[in-house]
């Protein structure tokens, strides 16, 4: 049975046809306003001369007016039935996964510092990080063999991804190396900075508790992996050398990019050792990074920030709650119920 | 309905009137002669005596009679008419049952090709007479729709009758037939052996004419056709100013005979099968009604000629102002058009957008230096082309002899063609000079439009959106899925390219900016050449004349201006409505906006990166003309002349 929000239109007598009674229907004085709804009990200036009462069915020819609001109308008025009870454990894990992002960006700009101002060997970080991505998807792909059992030609295509990517980078770093060489450096250090905090907002964090399931959760951060490319693009055509500017684009794909997948993917098989870890490492190599490239003073700022965002936001989302007031009734658009059995 | 309310109408010339009021004798009586038609009379001549054989006139007159009298004490004809001396009026005398308006008009002197018309002349046209719009279609369906309703034969005439119309143009033709015809013998008469002799040197003296006339014509055609000719579709007319001004000219020359014998050889047209036949075979733009035709050709003819001669008389003055400072020109041309605006100040132009951060933008060095070079290569060696060879590898006697060449063609151009050949040659000169320019501003066009093309579609892929070409809307992406044909490389790569795309955008950028700027200089400038060629050759500087001197000969419709009443009869006087400066001079005004345009959306063009020229559209000016499109069919007017 569908119901409606405006159970009351009735045609005016019974032998008009059906585009007329729709003609009726649209002619109708005015649609009920929903303090009308709301306002229970009021009488209506309609004196009721049937009998009986009033049904709410679209296609039953009743005697009442279009406008008509019943005093049983709000008896099926609910109150906050779709509101998830938060447990504060799983919030702060949840938010913790935005300190592994806001790493992660960090990492890069830290790293591109170092080479930059301390002329740090762009090589060995990159080769390193390769070596862990690989080693990791391996992990990954034996780990979802065990639980679905994948064909082998989509390891091939991400092979065949990987080395394109290499390519196609080594060839146009010469070009990436001289395209902001003209402009002055203040206003790359504003665009890179501008471009991580859109990073930051536009990221797809895929929390497990905004979602019901993380498997179900489509992760596709688009727009985010196109801004951390940018921001990589933009800082590496400060760099001096061709290779530098290679080899730091490729470890900002692999931090920014490959990594944040690699944590969904450890999240989603249920692999949350190997995901803490990874959390773990991480964060204390950009805490040594802070405290070794700007100093202590710094780390303190951003260990603080650190748990702001960890535990004092839960804790002030749980405190929001309770002005939550959602409401449901029949107004609502109608849901058909298939196979209700 | 009462008798009495219906109207006639008398058409009464006026120097009949004044004829009348000049009598002695105040009681003289006038007898009328002239049409009548339904309720509308002509008065065509007056008369003394009403003993006039009808019978001893051509049959053309046979409507002819007398309407009506002045003065005459015992009226047996249809109007009885007053004098009125202290108004110089004619009136109604007597009680009559109907209503009268007398309208006084000069009658038009058909030697000075005067006439009233109620239809404007046609002196150009824009040639889209015959585009139907949507909204004549509505308003067919809505006639469709319209309920037939039998209207009842007219028994009155009016004005807009071509048949009264006409009779009262003809008033002065009919009045010198009557007179020849009534006892007042020709003026001019021939002893009839004279006449004969007249006639047979006259016709062969003409047959001579014509013959000529023929013979020149077909050499106009061939020479029309053979400036006509493509060669692997590369036209003389379609590439060179100088012979388009030529065709043009050749052309108006070759439709001279038809437009003179069209207005001065009435029998031409005399018969409607001909007159739909040459229209056929000409195809011309649009025809004037036969009321128009004969002084709407002379008009066209006589501004035509005044125009050519005055061209030839500018280009002649024109080219002695060269002659005397034809060493400067030259120098001028050389040194500073050539090396100094088109070579050196666009090298440095080139180089400072290049390499010199132009107004403080900081542009891509390395991007701006190849792009520089490239341009300055192309502009070094259109200088080998243009400058170089004529400078350096020709000897000092060769040189001369050239500039001789050149002066003998520069009076050839200026004493045959005139004005509008030199500037269209100027403008053939300055296209070649400057080929350099429209390259420099095509292929950086190019550039721009393909980039801007390649960044809209990157775009789409970097905020995770893509263009679906089957459904004409865009879809999202979706590279992190499992099977999808989006890889994440693919987004990487897209993402890649967009950034360095972006990032060389402005220089690119420059560079068309600089290039667009110059273009759209130059072509101001050819337009601004275009538009003195349009003065030249088309201004209606005959038709002004005509309007200053014999406004009546320019018909624009006709005007009714009231006069005064008296009681049963109102008098009205009517005159010709000359064409006013805006009706003569709209289509003049058009043509400087329809026959070539680059002005079309401007802004746009330059940021969607579409290239902008200059449109011409050369119909018009022989629409404007009123110059047939078969060109080839002229001679064939010689058939229907007898």
């Amino acid at each position: 049975m569908l119901e409606t929000s405006r159970g009351s239109s009735r045609s005016p007598t019974p032998d008009v046809p059906l585009e007329l009674r729709s003609r009726f229907r649209s002619l109708s004085p005015r649609p009920p306003f929903p303090h009308d709804l709301l306002s229970r009990g009021r009488s209506t200036p309609i004196i009721r001369r049937s009998q009986q009462p009033w049904k709410k069915l679209l296609f039953l020819n009743q005697r009442f007016p279009d406008n008509y609001t019943d005093s049983s109308f709000l008896s099926q008025l609910k109150r906050n039935t779709a509101v998830a009870n938060y447990s504060y454990v799983k919030l702060v894990q949840d938010f913790s996964l935005i300190v592994f992002y806001i790493s992660s960006l960090l990492l890069v700009v830290l790293m591109f510092t170092g080479i930059y101002l301390y002329q740090w060997s762009s090589m060995l970080p990159t080769l390193a990080s390769s070596v862990l991505s690989i080693l990791g998807f391996i992990t990954l792909r034996i780990s979802e063999g065990d639980s679905r059992g994948e064909s082998k030609t989509k390891e091939k295509l991400n092979m065949k991804s990987f080395i394109l990517i290499i390519f196609i980078l080594l060839i146009l770093s010469p070009v990436l190396k001289s395209l902001t060489k003209s402009s002055s450096s203040d206003s790359i250090w504003a665009l890179s900075f501008i471009l991580c905090l859109s990073n930051t907002i536009i990221y797809d964090y895929s929390m497990s508790s905004t979602t019901s399931d993380v498997s179900r959760h489509q992760y596709k951060p688009i727009i985010s992996t196109n801004i951390s490319l940018s921001n990589s693009i933009v800082l590496a055509s400060r760099l001096n050398s061709t290779s530098q500017v290679f080899f730091f684009v490729l470890f900002a794909i692999q931090m920014n990019i490959l990594l944040p997948l690699f944590d969904y993917n450890a999240r989603r098989n249920k692999l949350v050792t190997l995901h803490w870890l990874v959390y773990f490492v991480l964060f204390n190599l950009v805490n040594y990074l802070i405290t070794h490239l700007l100093g202590v003073k710094f780390l303190l700022y951003w260990l603080v920030c650190v748990i702001g965002i960890v535990f004092l936001m839960p804790a002030y989302f749980l405190f929001l709650q309770k002005y939550k007031n959602e409401l449901q009734g029949p107004w609502d658009i109608a849901k058909p119920v298939i196979n209700a059995n | 309905m009462k008798k009495s309310m219906e109207n006639h109408q008398i058409y009464f010339p006026n120097d009949l009137i004044r004829t009348c009021s000049k009598t002695k004798t105040r009681s003289k009586t006038w007898y009328l002669i002239g049409f009548k038609q339904n309720n509308v009379y002509v008065v065509v001549q007056i008369l003394e005596s009403n003993t006039i054989d009808f019978k001893t006139l051509p049959s053309t007159l046979k409507e002819l009679r007398i309407i009506g009298s002045i003065n005459d004490e015992s009226p047996k004809y249809d109007l009885n008419f007053g004098f009125n001396f202290e108004s110089k009026l004619p009136f109604i005398r007597g009680d009559s049952n109907f209503n009268y308006c007398i309208i006084i008009f000069q009658p038009p002197n058909f030697k000075n090709l005067e006439y009233f018309s109620i239809e404007p002349i046609l002196l150009q046209s824009m040639g889209n007479e015959n585009v139907s719009t949507a909204k004549d279609d509505l308003v067919k369906k809505l006639v469709g729709v319209e309920p037939v309703t039998t209207t009842p034969i007219s028994t009155e005439s009016f004005i807009s009758d071509d048949s009264v119309l006409e009779k009262i143009n003809q008033v002065v033709k009919i009045r010198i037939e009557v007179r020849n015809c009534i006892g007042e013998s020709p003026s001019v008469s021939f002893h009839p052996s004279h006449y004969a002799i007249y006639q047979n040197f006259r016709r062969t003296i003409l047959g001579i004419v014509i013959q000529l006339i023929r013979s020149l014509q077909y050499v106009l055609i061939f020479l029309i056709w053979v400036i006509n000719i493509d060669i692997f579709k590369f036209n003389l007319v379609e590439t060179s100013k100088v012979f388009r001004s030529l065709d043009l000219r050749l052309k108006q020359l070759n439709y001279f005979p038809i437009q003179f014998l069209l207005y001065y050889e009435k029998s031409v047209l005399s018969k409607d099968d001909n007159q739909a036949e040459m229209l056929k075979e000409l195809h011309l733009p649009i025809f004037n009604s036969s009321l128009n035709i004969n002084n709407s050709n002379y008009i066209n003819l006589y501004n035509s000629l005044w125009l050519i001669f005055n061209d030839i008389l500018y280009g002649t003055t024109a080219y002695k102002i060269i002659m005397d400072n034809f060493d400067s020109i030259i120098n001028f041309l050389h040194k500073t058009f050539i090396q100094k605006y088109l070579f050196n100040e666009l090298i440095e132009l080139i180089s400072w957008v290049s390499l010199k951060h132009p107004a403080g933008f900081k542009l891509n060095n390395e991007l701006g230096q190849f792009m520089g070079d490239l341009f300055i290569w192309t502009l070094k060696f259109w200088k080998f082309l243009v400058n170089d060879v004529i400078e350096l590898n020709l000897t000092p006697h060769l040189q001369i002899k050239l500039l001789h060449y050149f002066k003998i063609f520069l009076m050839i151009l200026c004493y045959f063609g005139g004005l509008s050949f030199l500037l269209g040659f100027i403008i053939d000169i300055l296209n070649i000079l400057t080929v350099h320019i429209s390259f420099f501003y095509y292929s950086s066009t190019k550039v721009y439009k393909k980039q801007l093309e390649v960044i809209k579609s990157l775009f789409q892929l970097f905020r995770g959106k893509k263009y679906n070409v089957l459904r004409n809307r865009i879809d999202n992406l979706n590279n992190y899925e499992d099977s999808n044909e989006f890889e994440i490389d693919q987004l990487l790569l897209g993402t890649l390219l967009f950034m360095v795309l972006v990032l060389l955008m402005p220089t690119v950028f420059a560079f068309y900016l600089m290039y667009f700027l110059i273009w759209l200089t130059l072509l101001a400038t050819l337009n601004f050449l275009e538009n003195v060629q349009i003065i030249v050759n088309f201004t209606p500087l005959f038709v002004i004349l005509l309007k200053l001197k014999n406004s009546n000969r320019l018909q624009g419709g006709i005007n009714f201006n009231y006069i005064t009443n008296s009681e049963n009869s109102s008098y009205v006087r009517m005159c010709n409505k000359s064409l006013s400066y805006n009706e003569i001079f709209t289509n003049f005004i058009q043509l400087f906006r329809n026959s070539k345009n680059f002005r079309k959306s401007i802004i746009q063009n330059f940021f969607t990166g579409q290239e902008i020229s200059i449109k011409y559209n050369n119909e018009l000016k022989f629409h404007y003309l009123m110059l047939p499109a078969n060109y080839d069919k002229t001679t064939s007017i010689w058939k229907h002349v007898k």
